[in-house]
């Protein structure tokens, strides 16, 4: 097993492993702190923060739908200033690698959380630009291209860390987002965040989350995130995140073979808290299997 | 570090209509888990159902190595429940979220439960066994009665239809009681409205009051902020809780009910 790296580079910064977790399925890796080492992660991505706290959505935010689940937590944290003293270094104090996502109401604020994160152990920031859920999460620029462009090269001027700009996949066309990221000085892209969703209560006749409309994601998503990495991945010359519905290694290996560099676990952790280094297990046994001596030779190689 | 375990099925039978006991075999998970806790239960295959299901402890049985947890059948994750046999397995995380607060002082509880909500009381009626008024509100069958009547002498039953003990709602039971009898603490499980009322009782009468909340949850563990529930906070500001992890159980006057 220890024949193959299962290292990858990305944004500038080297991972043990491709496989990091999804932003806002996380926490602040506290809770699935009690299930493995965190330190064990490619990377931790955070739960999205803004520059003053937020409470979030009302109830209910959460509902299972066919092979999936809709979520409108509406970007309920604490704040960035508290994650830097409190969530940061204890998520340090463990070895995680970790990862800040970002959201703003305006680009001022994206570069004012990019300017305080620089001076911290953050290892990479992700750009928030497609929250479907609150009017502050970003989706106003996640939408057109030039804003794409214009909130990620103001951001990259304000500090250091490597930017990865996270992409929605409600737009018509996501390779225009993402060249536009690319343009802008983004260091990566990671897609998909999910998809703009809603359900219904034909008793009460009542939409079923309390905010009427949220985010589908896990396994019903799958198809239509890797289609969208593989048409970011042959389009953008910077590395691709890619995420979606991934339960297991096999749906990881298929978004490496897709063309991402990397991969995200989301919905996953909520059935299975073991998910993530199951799947750094599995996606390991693969390519000793398939006779890859690294994860990188993997990348992008479909047949 | 924390597992997910897989558990044998002793037992899975209807109660009433629609509601199950299930019995899971785990001799140290038996003596760990509190009243008021609950395990997040993979209910399906790998995909459908996809998440897990949070199911209140109702009871131990010690003897046995056993936990008793009551479920009803509302959706493809019970139902898929509903048809474990004898000897399966099921994939359980737990026991989760914080339970009642015990105080082995307090010489006279309430304990007031509603339909699907007198489950997860039973433990605790143990533990104060003939210390506790227990009032069990159905709306016409009742269920679980002969395993509270084992743990306290004092069980009142109400049904809505008038079908079985006092004819009407539960909580005219509690307010009757409140009034009659000096109570140390109030613990009640059910639908929202009857919480809401118990929890009003229970300030017009000042006595303390905790409360098990229910709502839809996803992880089950404190990652995902879906299960939240709204609360005063004492600067008066109103902030969302996990009733997964702060709790399920909340102190009733903390609750903001009008949320």
């Amino acid at each position: 097993m220890s024949s193959v790296d299962m290292s990858v580079n990305i944004a500038g910064i080297r991972l043990k492993n491709p496989v990091m977790t999804a932003s806002g399925t996380f926490g602040f890796g506290e809770e699935y702190g009690e299930y493995y080492d965190l330190n064990r992660l490619g990377a931790v991505v955070v739960k999205g923060l803004t520059l003053r706290p937020r409470k979030g959505n009302p109830p209910p935010r959460t509902c299972e739908t066919p092979a999936g689940m809709l979520n409108s937590v509406g970007l309920q944290n604490p704040g960035v200033d508290f994650f830097l003293e409190k969530e940061l270094p204890r998520l340090l104090d463990r070895g995680a690698c970790v990862i800040a996502n970002i959201s703003g109401a305006s680009v001022d604020e994206y570069c004012l959380m990019m300017e305080k994160l620089s001076k911290s152990g953050v290892a990479a920031v992700e750009l928030n630009l497609s929250c479907p859920n609150v009017k502050e999460g970003g989706i106003a620029f996640g939408l057109k291209p030039d804003l794409v462009y214009e909130v990620t090269r103001r951001v990259k001027e304000c500090g250091q860390k490597p930017v990865i700009v996270k992409l929605s996949p409600n737009v018509t066309d996501i390779v225009e987002i993402a060249l536009a990221a690319a343009e802008g000085g983004g260091d990566a892209v990671s897609l998909i965040n999910t998809l703009l969703a809603m359900d219904i209560d034909v008793w009460s006749r009542r939409p079923v989350l309390g905010n009427t409309y949220g985010g589908l994601s896990g396994p019903a998503v799958k198809p239509v995130a890797l289609r969208m990495v593989h048409q970011v991945a042959g389009a953008v010359d910077i590395p691709v995140i890619g995420m979606g519905g991934i339960l297991d290694w096999y749906d990881a290996v298929q978004f490496i073979l897709a063309g991402a560099k990397a991969v995200a676990v989301g919905t996953a952790n909520f059935v299975n808290p073991l998910a993530p280094v199951e799947i750094i297990e599995g996606i390991e046994r693969y390519l000793v299997k398939q006779g890859f001596t690294s994860v990188e030779d993997m990348v992008g190689a479909l047949v | 570090m924390k597992e997910p375990k897989v558990l044998q099925v002793i037992e899975n039978k209807p109660i009433a209509a629609g509601i199950y006991s299930l019995e899971l075999y785990h001799h140290a998970l038996c003596e760990e888990v509190l009243p008021g806790q609950f395990f997040h239960i993979k209910c399906g295959g790998d995909k459908f159902p996809l998440l897990r299901r949070p199911i209140s402890l109702s009871y131990t049985k010690r003897e046995k190595g056993a936990v008793v947890l009551i479920y009803r059948v509302q959706g493809q994750g019970t139902e898929f429940l509903s048809s474990r046999r004898p000897g399966d397995s099921l994939d359980v995380l737990g026991p989760l979220g914080s339970g009642f607060e015990v105080n082995r002082q307090y010489e006279r509880v309430a304990i007031v439960g509603g339909g699907i909500g007198i489950a997860p009381l039973v433990e605790l009626a143990g533990i104060y066994g003939d210390r506790a008024a227990v009032f069990a509100g159905y709306r016409d069958e009742t269920f679980l009665l002969k395993e509270l009547q084992e743990r306290s002498a004092d069980v009142r039953a109400a049904t809505e239809d008038g079908s079985f003990g006092y004819g009407g709602f539960v909580t005219d039971l509690l307010l009757q009681y409140l009034k009659e009898q000096r109570t140390d603490m109030v613990f009640a499980c059910g639908p929202k409205p009857m919480l809401k009322t118990v929890a009003k009782i229970c300030r017009e009468n000042s006595v303390g009051c905790q409360v098990s909340l229910e709502e839809r949850m996803a992880c089950g563990v404190g990652a995902c902020l879906g299960c939240s529930c709204a609360v005063n906070e004492r600067d008066g500001s109103l902030q969302y809780k996990r009733v997964c992890k702060d709790g399920p159980v909340f102190r009733a006057e903390e609750v903001c009910w009008d949320e």
